[in-house]
């Protein structure tokens, strides 16, 4: 499904030159549910972003779903992001200023479809995460575990076979954080999602398949 | 996609508020100097019924005659003295080999002071017009086209009825279609009359000119009315002054010599020569001149606001690098990105255009002096130009800053504080 | 600490010269605007020669006999005031003087037209001329109907080419004129005492004018002192009801006696022309919903930017708090930097100003006008400076003292 070939990644300023991925290769089969681990720095959400088309590596390459992506065009990486990817950040990121089910819409916004199918979808991802109930709400009316839930229901309302993951439980505390693993372990089992899941906690890396772990840009064992 | 917008900015309606404000205001400004200046040229492009090619004014001061009520047989002397000496003047003046038509007016195209009067009709309605008194050959001197009758001519001595001119704006709103001329204006007279009041005398077309538009090809069209001003009988009007066309060829020099031959009929009155080239220069200036002060004024102050959105516009897109950084992720490529900053520039524009609209539509309800009021027409064109500068104006604060939303890499805007 | 401010203000407008730039550009262009329409209006009205008197001094411009069907506006009688405006109680001198006339001179081909004025001997001691050349004629050149004349400067230059004129003649709408005086121009915004030359009022074509109720002329009372001038208007205006009108159509006559500025406000809109009652409230009125409506865009858009700018320092503001500034002071701050960004916009606004007035005087767009920044219109330019920079900020200081440190922080208030 996800294919890094070589991968390096080198960050360059006037004076510095941080490299930030050295020699990375990972495979990432269809329907499995893996995690990235490390410790701080290194360059753990790095491989994400280049992972979900988000930043361009320096050195190597990127197959998604079989399809090479270096050199192509800005609109063709949006294209692929908009079908096949959808993305969890730690901090949320969601749009304070839009209801919940506005917010969840966003990815669709980008397709071609009618508001009636668009508001049918959105409710019906914000069903999966159960969270019906607060469509009209906005984000600050919500708990840290209900805004993630949130985020998650946009990140899998197209129908992505990939699902990218950034420290999504990082925010959270312990009962929380449960439940959102058992949300993404129930995406990946029922609808059978690739999912990328990016964690510092040893615990939640355990309730995944494979576990890849990086330490200064390069992989360890 | 602009559903979503209109929600989005009307969910940040607090911190818009201002933006919004100042992009009504700017339209307001645009809106009247550009209703103002259209205003002058759509009726520049009217006919103004005269030719001012060659013509002067001799504006004729004498001193005032004593008055009717302490002393009537003195003053109907001297006023008879008067009307003989004007009479002289005229004689004179056509006497003048540079001379080729001259005649008496109570005023003339692009001088100063002006008759507005009125009448009511047997049908009840009220007509308000512009109103002027002269002599024979006034339509000769000024080459005034003539649509139907005639002029005023010594045919119109012995007339029961005043003989009037109209213009075509008059005859239509009085008459209708037919033909006004040799009708009597169907006038409502006052039945209660004081003593003291001259008798109310019937007005009978004579001809039907063009057009007077005596404040110039700006001013506003209105329905005019022409009385025929008489220097052989009493009560025949006051001439004010003396119009002249002169032949080909003719300089200023001539000036002196007209008003040396004028001075030798009457030693004790003063005269004043203009050109109509002077008196429509200085009616121009009139109108342009405060619209171009405005103009300059508009212009500097919609630069400034450009300036300023441009700045705000920037600081607003770089509070929500985030915001962007994640519709990139979730798929929206960088011109989506572009588009929507200036959609959402386009849509808060809209509100405020409305509001402008709403504003501005009060205008015709108000109670306006009649050449005040501007043609619908014009009205509109006004909104739909104002309108679409507004855009243009607000799309170019946006361009710059839209390309600074979609510049940065989505990772980067993601993490940015 | 005040330089501590302003230490801080210059380092923040450095850091940030798109910001400074368009904010100085809005500031000073209001302010440029403001100041250069204050400068004329204070050409037009404040006292200064030959008006130097002009705190006790009222004057009638416009009269108006009106009744229930008619109306008849125009300057007063000669006689109008030469029966009923002499011995008012207070008044040092009283002048009546004719308006507006245009006569022309013909040298060889040429016409020059100037505008004269008619005027009594006692006009020379209200109005206090700079002479150049000569004197001004008396009340018995006024008496024996002398042909004299005082010529401004600029008159002489068209009559005489600018040599000497004294004792010289010159001929105008066909009565010969004898140079007795010369003086200094008079700005033609000064309209009261505006002419071009001035000769005995005697010197009319024909004496009607003596007879007239309503015609060309205007009083001017030099009072004794300030407290004088309201016994003025009051008794003139009553000796005006026992007149007995011209013609039963008319019933009253309104022609008091006022100060410049209320003249002018009776020939503005909305004033009511047959009340003897001041105007000049109204106009004031009115001139100033004009000033505010001009103020409102560069304003809002001032304000927009400071907004702005607040916003985009709000993680420096949230820091700052967090450990432990006071509001006091970052509000402090605030304040000194659009203080001084606005005082240094006036400055601006203020040098432009003067270029601007040079190009009006120069273009001759009012006749000798003068316009100048004097102390008055300084004084008067700081203060707007200041108005316009405090208004501009309240509103975005109190925006930003509203910030949470948490929200600060985070770039901004959250919903």
């Amino acid at each position: 499904m996800i294919r890094l070939h070589g991968i390096e990644k080198v960050y360059r300023t006037d004076r510095i030159e941080t490299v930030a991925l050295a020699d990375v290769n990972i495979d990432v089969e269809k329907g499995e549910f893996i995690s990235i681990m490390g410790p701080s720095g290194c360059g753990k959400s790095t491989l994400l972003n280049l992972m979900g088309l988000l930043d361009v590596p320096t050195k190597g390459k990127v197959e998604i779903n079989g399809s090479h992506i270096n050199g192509a065009g800005d609109a063709a990486l949006a294209q692929v992001r908009n079908r096949e990817i959808g993305f969890i950040f730690q901090t949320f990121h969601l749009v304070s200023d839009l209801s919940v089910l506005d917010n969840v819409q966003i990815p669709l916004l980008y397709r071609r479809m009618s508001n009636a199918e668009r508001r049918k979808l959105a409710e019906a991802a914000l069903d999966r995460v159960g969270l019906s109930a607060r469509l009209h709400h906005f984000p600050s009316q919500l708990s840290g575990g209900q805004q993630q839930r949130v985020a998650i229901a946009r990140a899998v309302v197209g129908r992505p076979a990939i699902l990218l993951a950034d420290e999504p439980t990082g925010n959270l505390d312990s009962h929380m954080g449960d439940e959102v693993m058992a949300l993404l372990k129930d995406l990946n089992e029922k609808e059978k999602t690739t999912i990328v899941m990016v964690t510092h906690d040893a615990q939640k890396a355990q309730q995944t398949a494979r576990t890849v772990r990086l330490f200064d840009g390069r992989q360890v064992c | 996609m602009t559903r979503h917008l209109v929600r989005l900015i009307w969910n940040r309606k607090r911190q818009n508020l201002l933006l919004t404000i100042e992009i009504l205001c700017s339209f307001l400004v645009l809106f009247v100097v550009i209703l103002i200046g259209l205003n002058f040229s759509v009726n520049a492009s009217k006919t103004l019924g005269f030719d001012t090619d060659r013509v002067w004014s001799v504006d004729v001061g004498r001193p005032p005659s004593p008055n009717a009520r302490a002393d009537e047989a003195a003053a109907k002397a001297a006023e008879a003295r008067e009307r003989e000496t004007f009479q002289r003047l005229l004689v004179a003046a056509r006497e003048l080999p540079q001379i080729e038509i001259a005649a008496v007016a109570f005023t003339a195209p692009y001088i100063n002071a002006s008759w507005e009067s009125g009448l009511e009709l047997a049908d009840g309605r009220k007509i308000d017009y512009l109103y002027n008194r002269v002599g024979d050959d006034f339509t000769r001197v000024f080459s005034m086209p003539i649509e139907a009758g005639r002029g005023f001519s010594r045919e119109d001595d012995a007339a029961a009825a005043d003989p009037v001119l109209i213009n075509v704006e008059l005859a239509r709103k009085v008459f209708g279609n037919a033909n006004p001329v040799g009708q009597v204006i169907p006038q409502k007279f006052d039945k209660a009359q004081k003593p003291a009041d001259p008798p109310q005398r019937k007005k009978r077309v004579v001809g039907v000119i063009e057009d007077f538009r005596q404040h110039g090809k700006y001013s506003m069209p209105q329905p005019v009315l022409i009385d025929r001003l008489r220097l052989d009988v009493e009560d025949g009007g006051r001439a004010e002054r003396i119009v002249i066309r002169l032949k080909p060829g003719t300089t200023a020099s001539f000036e002196p010599v007209l008003v040396r031959r004028l001075q030798r009929e009457a030693a004790d009155w003063s005269f004043e020569v203009s050109t109509m080239e002077h008196l429509k220069e200085r009616k121009h200036s009139d109108y342009i001149m405060p619209l171009t002060v405005l103009a300059i004024l508009a212009g500097f102050l919609l630069l400034m606001v450009t300036l300023g959105l441009t700045g705000v516009v920037w600081q607003s897109v770089i509070q929500r690098l985030r915001e962007f950084g994640l519709r990139r992720a979730a798929g929206a490529s960088g011109r989506s990105v572009r588009g929507q900053v200036m959609a959402e520039m386009a849509v808060m524009t809209t509100f405020a255009v409305l509001a402008g609209v709403l504003l501005v539509g009060q205008l015709p309800f108000l109670p306006l002096p009649e050449d005040l009021v501007i043609p619908g027409g014009v009205f509109a064109a006004a909104i739909a130009l104002s309108a679409a500068a507004i855009y243009c104006l607000t799309l170019a604060c946006g361009w710059y800053p839209s390309r600074l939303a979609a510049r940065m890499p989505p990772a980067e805007a993601l993490r940015y504080e | 600490m005040l330089r501590h401010y302003l230490t801080m203000t210059i380092a923040v407008l450095k850091r940030r010269p798109f910001y400074t730039a368009i904010s100085l550009f809005g500031i000073s262009f209001t302010l440029l605007v403001l100041m250069v329409v204050t400068a004329m209006a204070d050409h037009a009205l404040a006292p200064m020669a030959p008006e130097s008197r002009q705190d006790r001094m009222l004057g009638v411009v416009s009269a108006r006999m009106f009744g229930p069907d008619n109306a008849w506006s125009s300057n007063g009688g000669y006689m109008l005031f030469d029966k009923h405006a002499r011995n008012l109680p207070g008044v040092e001198e009283l002048t009546i003087f004719s308006s507006w006339q245009t006569v022309s001179t013909y040298l060889g081909d040429q016409r020059i037209t100037s505008n004269i004025k008619r005027t009594d001997g006692a006009f020379w001691r209200v109005f206090d001329f700079t002479f150049l050349e000569g004197s001004p004629y008396s009340q018995a050149d006024v008496d024996e109907a002398r042909f004299v004349a005082v010529l401004t400067r600029a008159t002489r230059e068209k009559l005489f080419s600018g040599q000497p004129a004294l004792g010289k003649t010159f001929e105008a709408d066909g009565q010969t004129f004898r140079v007795v005086g010369v003086v200094e121009n008079v700005p033609d915004i000064r309209i009261v005492p505006y002419a071009d030359f001035y000769v005995p009022t005697t010197t009319s074509k024909s004496d009607a004018y003596k007879r007239e109720i309503m015609g060309g002329f205007i009083a001017v009372a030099l009072a004794r002192t300030t407290d004088d001038l309201p016994k003025i208007r009051e008794e003139f205006n009553a000796r005006l009801t026992r007149i007995t009108l011209p013609d039963k159509s008319y019933t009253t006559l309104v022609a008091p006696f006022e100060t410049k500025y209320d003249t002018i406000a009776r020939e503005s809109p909305f004033a009511d022309r047959q009340s003897p009652d001041r105007q000049g409230p109204k106009l004031t009125l009115l001139l100033v919903i004009l000033a505010l409506l001009f103020v409102t865009l560069p304003t809002v858009n001032l304000v927009n930017v400071n907004i702005s700018r607040i916003l985009e320092r709000a993680s420096e503001i949230g820091v700052r708090k967090a450990f432990g500034a006071p509001m006091r002071t970052l509000v402090a701050q605030f304040v000194v930097e659009n203080v001084f960004l606005t005082l240094l916009g006036g400055a601006l606004g203020l040098v432009l100003s003067a270029f601007v007035l040079r190009a009006l005087n120069q273009s001759g767009f009012i006749a000798h006008s003068a316009f100048t920044i004097n102390a008055r219109v300084f004084a008067y330019a700081v203060l707007l400076a200041i108005g316009f920079g405090l208004i501009s900020g309240v509103y975005p200081a109190w925006r930003m003292a509203r910030l949470r440190p948490v929200e600060a922080l985070k770039g901004g208030p959250s919903r």
